[in-house]
């Protein structure tokens, strides 16, 4: 991440970027931190009013969504854990201590002391562990994160113990997330969690000011543990689905800070905005579903596989259909995580006619996949489809509507799938693409390798020794051409003056990553 | 009358029911996407069906169908399967927004149409070309255009007008009023590009009848059979555009809503559809057929008043 004054890029597809605005705002995942104050007064009187294209479904901590969601929640309900804004690693939150025993079935966590709800009540082991029992049994998106979780139980006020069926390599990382939400044990059923919940985060919500799904105004709280750490005493969000809403808010001083497509990046006085760019927070992916061939043998084909990676002219599609914020990768890995590996990228050059001497050689010229159109994948249609007939493959695009996006890419019904996927944890993303089951994955894809590879990452409890074996899953999977990673996609904040937003790509924003000069 | 207005009201009740019942066998099939679609990234086969037989979506159709409507007709219209809000107050508080904008554009629109419409018709000349040059322009401008537009000069450039934002009437009247200014200007110059033309052509049809000449011959005064004569008579086509321009507008409102981030019915019920959030689909059918049927019988009504021939007994 870096910030500039001013960075021209012109020339973005606006459907292009729609559909990357859509997919940023959707995908992602969170982040809290520990942040040091900023100097001076942290907060005062100082408030900030941000634009975001999606509100939060629902404040109920077993339905929380991650991506620019996370503004809205993560100021209402602490998490366990959170992730550093700078560096993207771990960091105590609600929980300051936690360890694993030896085989990593059990999970013990030790909150903080002082912390209490907006109500007054403090935040002890039972809280948590309600919460914690509450999601792993209540149908909705973070449920699955529970998974291997068989019990929770508070050892005493301070100690909470998550007992799991076998090691869950993922679920750290989750508990800095929605999964880790902490919601008031007395409340948590009554039918105001999903819109005013008692939390126990920095801020309480202000309900006479909010209009849900359009206007959020959040008003911190003193005796929050951190509140040193939260640089405002007035947090509004403001709901915006379309971009232009948003510039035209930015320029007429009616909101502080806000995302700003590439193409519209000119229109902006170049004196009153200092500008962020993140420069990767999802990767543009055409997701290989029938890695094994079941249904279409030609994708079971490493070299079809291998083909399709020379195909795709990434540097043109950074800069044709991105605006140039991006870049282009072979990889699925956050570049500023553990386990991207440069190296790699020198793979699959473009080069369609490698690809099509692949094709002849596995015999499967003039082969047709069909793949859905979704609202993610039509502006890049065009240049797929061209990619697929430079190597001597043909792919239709059959329209999908918005709601059934998710089942046709679970349906088993198409071999390939386009998407623009948020960057989570490095284990996460690992198990969400390779691992059977996984979104990326539903067609129960296995392989020797892989299994064994994750084998040793699901019985090596200390993360930073799984990391060789997360990179040795990256190079295998780009090597065996599993998926057709095509680039990474940023986004750019543009906040008045006097106002900085720092983060690591792949996190999803809270207040903590504003600053103020 | 009473019973004209009671016959139209049942009608609009079974129109109602068909209506729901037509989208619930639409949406039926839809169940597990939603279902899908809530459970986010990690859904599984098991989750799937396990919350799709949680919320009672894996019964019979018409089970669910009749559920529904008892439950309707107690006020109930459920919660949204995503926010888990109450249906009925989320589509009331979003209509409110969407209706002050279009009442007020609506309103603008008739007196500016019947203004410039009448005065074309009976000036002709180059008034008449005048009228039609700006009823070409109305249609001519696409209305996203007109709105960022608008938006860049008054709310962006000159700062006399919110951008963005909507402010509630009971909070602060004239905050209400400026900032559905631009908006209300962006419905009203299509509304009045089309009816005005509506207007216009009827004022000129009215004026060349044998009846108006008759008026003229015994020295009744120009402005006497245009405005209690000719009018009369053209202003019942003209109530009928007007009631078609009302339902037009609401379609309008999504792009409008979007463009100023306003919290109206247009962006809930499009939002709605993309996720398939059956519940408020379902509210939003319901409110969606009362207020047409509303409309349709206000303008029956209003006709009868301005035309003896059309009224009902």
């Amino acid at each position: 991440m870096y910030s500039t004054r001013r960075t021209k890029r012109r020339g973005a597809s606006a459907l292009a970027a729609t559909a990357t605005a859509l997919a940023l705002a959707l995908a992602g995942c969170g982040a809290d931190s520990d942040t040091a104050p900023p100097d001076g007064d942290p907060s005062a009187d100082r408030s900030l009013t941000i634009a975001v294209q999606s509100g939060p479904n629902s404040l109920d901590p077993a339905q929380l969504i991650d991506g620019q969601q996370t503004f809205v929640w993560s100021g209402v309900l602490d998490t366990l854990l959170a992730r550093d804004p700078e560096t993207g690693e771990l960091i105590p939150n609600a929980a300051e201590r936690w360890e694993y025993n030896e085989d990593g079935t059990l999970l013990t966590l030790t909150l903080r002391d002082g912390m209490t709800f907006s109500d007054g009540t403090p935040v002890d082991a039972d809280a948590v562990v309600a919460s914690m029992e509450r999601t792993r049994e209540t149908p909705g998106p973070v449920q699955s994160k529970y998974s291997q979780v068989t019990d929770v139980t508070a050892v005493d006020p301070s100690t909470v113990e998550v007992h799991f069926d076998s090691f869950d390599p993922t679920f750290l990382s989750n508990i800095a997330l929605g999964a880790g939400a902490i919601g008031h044990p007395d409340t948590l059923d009554d039918e105001r969690t999903a819109t005013d919940p008692v939390g126990s985060g920095p801020f309480e919500l202000d309900v006479a000011n909010t209009v849900p799904d359009n206007t959020y105004v959040l008003k911190k709280r003193e005796d929050y543990w951190n509140a040193d750490a939260i640089p405002v005493s007035t947090f509004t969000v403001r709901v915006m689905p379309d971009p232009t809403a948003q510039l035209n808010a930015l320029q007429a001083g009616e909101i502080d800070a806000g995302t700003v497509q590439q193409r519209m990046l000119g229109q902006l006085d170049e004196s009153a905005f200092t500008l962020s760019q993140i420069e990767a927070n999802v990767v543009f992916v055409l997701e290989i579903l029938d890695r094994a061939g079941e249904t279409w043998p030609a994708l079971g084909d490493v070299r079809v596989r291998q083909a399709l990676n020379y195909a795709i002219d990434r540097e043109a599609f950074v800069e044709g259909l991105l605006g140039g914020l991006g870049s282009p990768t072979v990889q699925i890995f956050n570049p500023q995580g553990e386990v991207y590996d440069p190296a790699l990228e020198e793979l699959y050059e473009y080069d369609p006619e490698r690809g099509r001497e692949l094709v002849e050689e596995a015999g499967y010229v003039g082969e047709s996949f069909e793949i859905p159109s979704t609202f993610l994948s039509t502006a890049f249609e065009p240049t797929i489809s061209q990619a697929f007939s430079d190597v001597g493959l043909n792919l239709e695009w059959v329209s999908v509507p918005p709601q059934q996006v998710q089942s046709a890419h679970m349906s088993g019904d198409y071999g390939l799938s386009f998407q623009v996927a948020g960057f989570n944890s490095d284990p996460s993303d690992a198990f969400s693409h390779f691992v059977p089951g996984g979104f990326s994955n539903p067609q129960n894809h296995s392989d020797p390798t892989l299994d064994e590879l994750f084998g040793v990452i699901n019985t090596t409890v200390d993360y930073e020794d799984a990391i060789p074996t997360y990179r040795e899953v990256n190079a295998y999977a780009v090597e065996q051409a599993f998926e057709v990673p095509i680039a990474f996609g940023g986004t750019t904040w543009a906040a008045r003056d006097g106002i900085t937003y720092s983060t690591v790509g792949g996190l999803p924003p809270t207040i903590r990553a504003f600053g103020f000069e | 009358m009473t019973l004209y207005i009671l016959r139209r009201l049942a009608a609009g009740v079974m129109l109602a029911l068909v209506i729901l019942l037509i989208v619930f066998l639409l949406i039926s099939s839809s169940f597990d996407d939603t279902a899908r679609t809530m459970l986010g990234q990690g859904a599984t086969p098991e989750s799937t069906a396990a919350l799709v037989e949680a919320r009672g979506w894996d019964r019979p159709v018409i089970v669910q169908y009749v559920e529904w409507i008892w439950h309707a007709v107690q006020g109930d219209l459920g919660q949204s399967a995503f926010t888990s809000l109450p249906v009925r107050s989320a589509v009331v508080d979003r209509l409110a927004v969407t209706l002050s904008l279009i009442v007020p554009a609506l309103l603008i629109t008739a007196i500016l149409s019947v203004l410039l419409g009448v005065w074309a018709a009976s000036h002709g000349g180059v008034i008449d070309r005048f009228a039609q040059g700006i009823s070409l322009v109305g249609h001519i401008f696409p209305a996203l255009l007109l709105a960022i537009g608008l938006v860049v000069l008054f709310g962006v450039e000159l700062g006399w007008l919110p951008a963005t934002g909507y402010v509630r009437f009971g909070d602060d009247t004239l905050g209400w009023l400026r900032s559905i200014t631009i908006p209300v200007i962006v419905l009203v110059i299509p509304g009045v590009a089309n009816m005005s033309a509506q207007v216009r052509g009827r004022m000129i049809d009215e004026l060349n009848r044998d009846y108006v000449r008759t008026l003229r011959t015994r020295g009744i005064s120009s402005r006497s059979i245009v405005y209690k004569h000719a009018l009369r008579n053209a202003g019942s086509p003209a109530l009928t555009v007007m009631s078609l321009e009302f339902i037009q507008m609401f379609g309008a409102a999504l792009i409008i809503e979007n463009v100023f981030a306003l919290p109206g019915f247009g962006s809930y019920a499009f939002n709605a559809s993309l996720q398939g959030d059956i519940p408020v689909i379902l509210g939003i059918s319901v409110f969606g057929v009362a207020l047409v049927t509303v409309v349709h019988l206000v303008t029956d009504i209003l006709n009868g008043w301005l035309n003896p021939k059309a009224r009902v007994h």
